[in-house]
């Protein structure tokens, strides 16, 4: 229709391109592999043309004209390497030298510098400049981002970030002229979750990894694709290793996933793979309860013989196994086939949650979209997250929607703010109640279905012009969504909420998004490593323990991966109360927490993050491998690999997989023919307690045993934020 | 014929009351439009046969810019009146403001009226607090009198005006700066295109114009646009406001026709300081070439006339020196002001007015290099046309033009480090 | 013709004679041998020899850990391990502590000897003129492990060559 009229043909450098009309010169030039010079411009940022280092000729224009922000027209000519354009470019780039420290040797960013670059190409051998350079004193921006700002060239995009990306406008340039300062006009560090990403976008050595500071070089660095643990974006980055060691981590650009962002969390949690207490040799507890480093041989037999103990004399189902939910989908998927195996369904990684009673009735939690079209959303109700703290970067997604027009609510506790407008907002302690009020509104609308088990509520509820606002904005929204995210899945009440939740998407014609905790509950629950569930959603004959009756009843015989029970767990203390009744317990750890250590008779090291390859399964449901980028830190093994001969051990078929893509092919194979499920509405029992109240959002920075252990991470204010609102919570 | 539009009211006591304004025939011409329903269209001809340029220095004619104008677009479109005149060498808008108030509000309301605009800003220079004292009795007075506000004179038409007083930035001086200062943003000027008639103030289409421009308003609408015009040249109408300052006797703004000759206008201004001759004009404020003071004598006070001789009319801020100014030590004090001035944004101006300030105080020091004077030429090149704004343009025009003039004063200074003209060094 | 005037040359051993008038001239000559090791060769201001790493004159080590040697190095003989120089560096002369805290600096500076091949592209990329190459060209390994030079040894080395060493840099600097 329009494509035909939007269609502009140009010529740049002589040759003829198409592009569309209102493209600016530089993108037209980039996807057409027509290099110009440029250090303000980014794809993902606004324009503000102040670098002037993309000078080109234009046909007709009287002056050099920037690339960035000149819109293309129909039969416009323009030259990129002109002696006209080459003048001005090496004029731009002596400007931005003079002042700039050149000490490339000593910056962190030599090797991978913008400048540097530009400079080779377009800077003179010598300077004209004899005067004085500008020295601007060290600002401190925490303890994620090292400055350096008489590096600074102004190009402003840490600035425009700020503003435009993180949603917080905390840096900014004061003064004028040749005294202007990049900084955060009063000293503080910087408080996004995002704040990382500044790394990247600066253009020179101003803005440098703390963590990272003088300790290798880029072009030492090996590269490994890999996929970040610790939400259900799944972030793609690069794990840049030297010598064998994580050095550094960046993003891996994904237009689909994480765009070229990544969160502080993706960024600085490879911090604690060093971390003193990794378990690095196997221990066995020998018959004084002491702990003693051993062989795997003997480990792995003294582990796998004291579960058969326990399954032949108290029978299988006196067996459980508690893994993190940011394992592998490998992980799950061997461990719950050694669980079944060996006679027991009690496989969880739910480890937050605390009602299970509606998990028959409920799905994987997943977005049911994709991450794209988050953006192209109407209205987005938000029920029960932290979502900026929680998904940083799926939080960006709503976010571009929100500043695009979107109408964004929330039904949250209160103390929960956002960095993008909010259309609608119903602050309270009882989920319940506040979502059953909408649900009536929109019953009073005339939306209503059958409501069945939840009508009564329903009816009860008290509809106040809050809950009526957003019921309207659903409804009236085209392409509407409805999150439910962590707080709401940990509640108490969660069958009710989730229904309640799943009652207004279908009646407002909404996506029903599910999300909760760790980087792989999809993948989780799709290989099975649920109580209820077998793999690929396959039914099971009976219903094994989930992670509230485990913890109420102790199983005698307990399989933990990658947990550490005080933290990770919603009932902390009792967890590991839990766990110290229990009679034998087998843990695949990868950091010595005091539990661990106080209690298991058996202790495999186990492969930390980056380390292992695997498979992560988004939140939008895609499938995402990644290989180990490094070996596994002492005698630490990839959890696949020791569950796989736990299995082979304990006398099992079909555990004889040379390689985690044997056992991926296998999962995946069953999850293909398995039929993609739809939420559909059914029946509730149980009422719950409606006046139960919300439990508090995990902190960001205490997430996973990772970022834990994340020193860097633990000092920003953000930690303490997390620690000041809601550390009575655990 | 002298002070027949800005200042036509000078020689009335108190001059900026409204009373006195009246007196004069002041805000007839609004009134008469507002009760007639003359249709925009026909004020833009009119002011398009005036032949009125824009007097804040760029010259673009006024009802030319009006008429960009989207003026049946839906909302808000705003009128701003920019009288943050920080050119060195300019104080013209500052006595409108003083002693002519009300006809910048009455040239306000016509702007207003005539792009479809219901909000006006007037934007003060933050120096000027008397001036901006008075515009506020002035805008006080004129609320009163049922001149502004909503429902003017029973026509029909809003019209709300405020002035703001800026923070003493001359960057903001630039349109789209001032568009930022206005908006509560750090006054930096936006790259354009998007031009301010189309994404303007808080994005909305938006004109821009002259203290003095806006001013003359209210006489071509009561005068005709013909009458403007034949004070004037042919493309160029009118009387224009010429602040004279420097070496001659009676320094002060005077409002003389376009293209009076130079000669005339040093006259007015009682010639050159006793006993000294003229060297040197910079004659359109100080981001404007320099003009040799022989060659100045024979040209006359428009823009083809000045720019024959490689100039500019600009504001029409006469800077008159004589022959004991040392050229070096001026060039030293321009490039210091607009290496203070730059507002830090694009490169070539916030790196290149620092270089040109320290390279022209270390010639005039007489610290200079022999290289230093191509070096200057040659920084101030790079600087030309490179920059977002034309501050980056006024920074450079001065240095270059005083090197093709005056080069032999730099060359003495750099070999003999002591200067050539005056012994006070 | 040809015939005759051969037969004249070999009669009269004139091309013996040409032949020893060179190794006569020779004789009576300055010798070129020298009797190493009491004489030595004369040494180039760019002698390639041992390496060494120099401190500036108030005792901070030059290097900045900047790897440039390490990068151009085309034997690979050099490894290098940086950090920001941290509180409980060692004082050298006094100073380390407090003046250089937070610095670039190296955690090893470990050269190879067997690896070197002695090209001298070290000692051109430096940017410090911290990594030099010395007139020293004699010496000797007698245990396994010795021709892995330390920071420690190069210092040291450095610090006993330094007079020569600035010399030699200062002659060299202008062609630089």
């Amino acid at each position: 229709m329009d494509t035909q009229k939007d269609q502009v043909t140009i010529e740049l450098n002589d040759t003829r391109l198409e592009a569309r009309q209102g493209q600016m010169l530089i993108e037209v030039a980039d996807a057409n592999g027509v290099s110009i010079p440029r250090f303000c411009y980014h794809k993902k940022l606004s324009v503000s043309a102040n670098c002037r280092m993309c000078l080109v000729e234009v046909e007709n224009a009287p002056k050099m004209l920037p690339a960035c922000a000149t819109p293309v027209t129909d039969g416009m000519k323009a030259w990129t390497k002109s002696p006209k354009a080459i003048a001005a470019q090496k004029s731009v780039m002596e400007f931005l030298l003079i002042n700039h420290p050149l000490d490339c040797p000593v910056c962190d960013q030599g090797g991978e510098c913008d400048l540097q670059e530009m400079a080779l190409g377009y800077g003179g051998d010598t300077s004209r400049y004899t005067e004085g350079k500008r020295i601007i004193k060290e600002k401190d921006y925490g303890s994620l981002v090292s400055t350096e700002m008489s590096r600074c060239i102004h190009c402003t995009r840490c600035v425009r970030f700020g503003v435009e990306i993180a949603g917080i406008p905390e840096i900014g340039g004061t003064g004028r002229g040749d005294h202007m300062q990049i900084g955060t006009y009063v000293q503080k560090a910087l408080s996004s979750e995002l704040s990382g990403n500044i790394i990247d976008l600066c253009p020179v050595g101003a803005l440098l990894s703390k963590p990272f500071l003088f300790s290798a070089r880029s072009w030492e660095l090996k590269s490994v694709p890999g996929v970040a643990p610790h939400d259900a974006v799944g972030s793609n980055i690069q794990i840049q290793t030297r010598n064998g060691k994580v050095m550094r981590v960046i993003p891996q650009e994904n237009e689909a996933v994480n765009e070229i962002w990544i969160s502080d969390r993706d960024r600085f949690s490879y911090l604690a793979l060093d971390s003193e207490d990794r378990v690095t040799q196997p221990m066995v507890r020998n018959s004084d309860g002491q702990l003693v480093e051993t062989d795997w041989q003997s480990a792995l037999e003294a582990a796998v013989n004291g579960m058969k103990m326990v399954a032949s004399t108290d029978g299988g189902g006196a067996l459980g196994a508690l893994a993190s939910p940011s394992s592998t989908t490998e992980e799950f998927y061997l461990l719950q086939k050694l669980m079944r195996g060996l006679g027991s369904n009690s496989v969880d990684h739910r480890l937050r949650q605390q009602d299970f009673s509606g998990q028959s009735d409920q799905i994987a939690p997943q977005l049911g979209t994709t991450l794209q079209q988050i953006e192209q959303q109407n209205a987005v109700l938000i029920v029960g997250s932290d979502i900026q703290r929680e998904q940083p970067l799926l939080s960006h997604r709503i976010r571009k929607a929100a500043l695009s027009g979107a109408a964004v609510s929330t039904v949250n506790p209160d103390g929960i703010e956002f960095n993008f407008p909010l259309s609608g907002e119903v602050v309270t302690d009882q989920l319940t109640p506040a979502l059953s009020a909408i649900a009536r509104a929109m019953v009073d609308m005339g939306m209503g279905g059958d409501l069945s088990g939840l009508s009564a509520l329903v009816a009860d509820a008290n509809v106040e012009p809050a809950h009526q606002a957003v019921a309207e904005s659903l409804i009236g929204g085209e392409k509407a969504m409805v999150l439910m995210g962590e707080i709401a899945y940990r509640d108490q009440n969660q069958a009710v909420i989730y229904a309640l939740t799943g009652a207004i998407a279908s009646m407002s014609g909404a996506t029903f998004s599910v999300l909760t905790e760790g980087a792989n509950a999809l993948g989780g629950l799709l290989a099975g490593a649920v109580p209820h569930r077998d793999t690929a959603d396959a039914t099971v004959d009976s219903v094994g323990m989930d992670v509230a009756s485990m913890v109420d009843m102790a199983p005698k015989g307990l399989l933990l991966m990658g947990i550490e029970a005080e933290s990770d767990l919603a009932a902390g203390p009792a967890a590991a109360d839990a766990i110290r009744k229990s009679e034998f317990v087998v843990s695949l750890s990868t950091f010595a927490d005091s539990v661990t250590m106080g209690k298991s008779d058996v202790i495999l090291p186990l492969a930390a993050f980056t380390e292992s390859s695997g498979t992560f399964v988004n939140a939008e449901g895609e499938w995402q491998s990644f290989g180990g980028a490094v070996a596994p830190k002492g005698e630490a093994r990839p959890g696949w690999k020791i569950l796989r001969v736990m299995g082979t051990m304990a006398n099992l078929d079909g555990f004889d997989y040379n390689s985690s893509e044997d056992v991926l092919s296998e999962v995946r194979g069953l999850c293909d023919q398995a039929e993609t499920e739809k939420w559909s509405w059914s029946a509730l029992s149980d009422l719950g307690d409606a006046s139960s109240c919300t439990v508090a959002s995990t902190p960001i920075y205490q997430v996973d045993s990772l970022v834990r252990r994340s020193e860097p991470l633990q000092q920003t204010p953000l930690a303490h934020a997390g620690q000041a609102t809601t550390g009575g919570a655990e | 014929m002298a002070n027949q539009v800005c200042f036509r009211n000078n020689h009335l006591e108190n001059s900026w009351t409204l009373a006195a304004y009246q007196s004069s025939g002041g805000y007839e011409a609004v009134k008469k439009i507002l009760s007639e329903k003359t249709s925009p269209e026909e004020l833009i001809d009119e002011i398009k046969l005036s032949a009125l340029r824009g007097r804040g220095g760029a010259g673009f004619p006024t009802g030319l810019k009006w008429s960009f104008m989207p003026r049946n677009a839906p909302g808000q479109k705003y009128i701003v009146c920019n009288s943050d005149e920080g050119e060195p060498g300019t104080c013209k808008d500052r006595d409108i403001l003083r002693y002519n108030p009300h006809q910048l509000i009455e040239g306000m309301l016509i702007a207003g009226y005539c792009i479809g605009a219901s909000a006006g800003y007037n934007y003060i220079r933050g120096e000027f607090w008397e001036p901006y004292s008075r515009f506020e009795v002035a805008l006080e007075e004129a609320r009163a009198a049922g001149l502004l506000g909503d429902n003017i004179l029973d026509s029909g038409f809003d019209f709300q005006l405020h002035s703001h007083l800026g923070a003493g930035a001359y960057v903001c001086g630039e349109e789209t700066a001032l568009l930022n200062s206005i908006e509560g943003k750090k006054g930096q000027p936006r790259f354009k295109p998007p031009f301010p008639a189309g994404f303007g103030l808080y994005g909305r289409p938006t004109t821009i114009n002259n203290t003095e421009s806006l001013a003359s308003i209210p006489v071509i609408l009561s005068k005709g646009g013909q009458w403007f015009l034949d004070q004037g040249l042919p493309n160029a109408g009118g009387e224009k406001l010429f602040s004279v300052s420097g070496h001659v006797n009676r320094p002060g703004n005077y409002e003389v026709p376009m293209g009076t000759p130079f000669s005339e206008l040093l006259e007015m201004a009682g010639g050159v300081r006793d006993g000294h001759q003229l060297k040197a004009v910079i004659p359109g404020g100080s981001s404007t070439p320099v003009v040799p003071g022989d060659q100045m004598m024979g040209i006359n006070m428009d823009y083809d006339s000045i720019a024959s001789a490689g100039s500019m009319l600009g504001a029409g801020s006469v800077i008159v020196m004589d022959e004991t100014t040392c050229m070096p030590r001026v060039l030293a004090r321009l490039a210091y002001f607009y290496y203070e001035e730059s507002c830090g944004q694009c490169t070539p101006c916030r790196e290149g007015t620092g270089w040109l300030s320290r390279v022209t105080q270390r010639i005039e020091d007489g610290n200079g290099a022999q290289a230093d004077i191509d070096l200057l030429d040659s920084v101030a090149g790079n600087i030309e046309g490179n920059t977002i704004c034309a501050l980056g343009d006024a920074a450079a025009m001065p240095v270059r033009s005083f090197l093709k003039h005056y080069r032999d004063e730099f060359q003495h200074h750099i070999d003999h480090k002591q200067c050539m003209v005056t012994s006070d060094w | 013709m040809n015939m005759l005037k051969k037969i004249i040359r070999t009669w009269t051993l004139s091309e013996l004679l040409k032949g020893l008038s060179v190794t006569g001239r020779y004789l009576f000559r300055k010798k070129f041998t020298l009797n190493y090791p009491e004489e030595k060769a004369p040494q180039s201001p760019r002698f390639r020899g041992l390496h060494a790493l120099r401190r500036y004159p108030d005792g901070e080590e030059r290097c900045i850990a900047c790897k440039l040697c390490e990068a151009v190095c085309p034997a690979m003989a050099i490894t290098i391990e940086a950090a920001p120089r941290d509180e409980d560096a060692p004082e050298i002369n006094g100073v380390g502590r407090s003046r250089n805290y937070g610095n670039r600096r190296t955690t090893k500076y470990e050269l190879d000897l067997f690896k070197c091949i002695f090209c001298g592209y070290c000692e051109e990329a430096c940017p410090v003129e911290a990594i030099v190459e010395t007139r020293v060209y004699e010496y000797i390994f007698d245990g396994r492990g010795q021709n892995v030079m330390t920071k420690e040894a190069l210092l040291r080395i450095g610090d006993e060559h330094e007079p020569q060493l600035a010399a030699d840099l200062e002659v060299d600097g202008r062609y630089r």
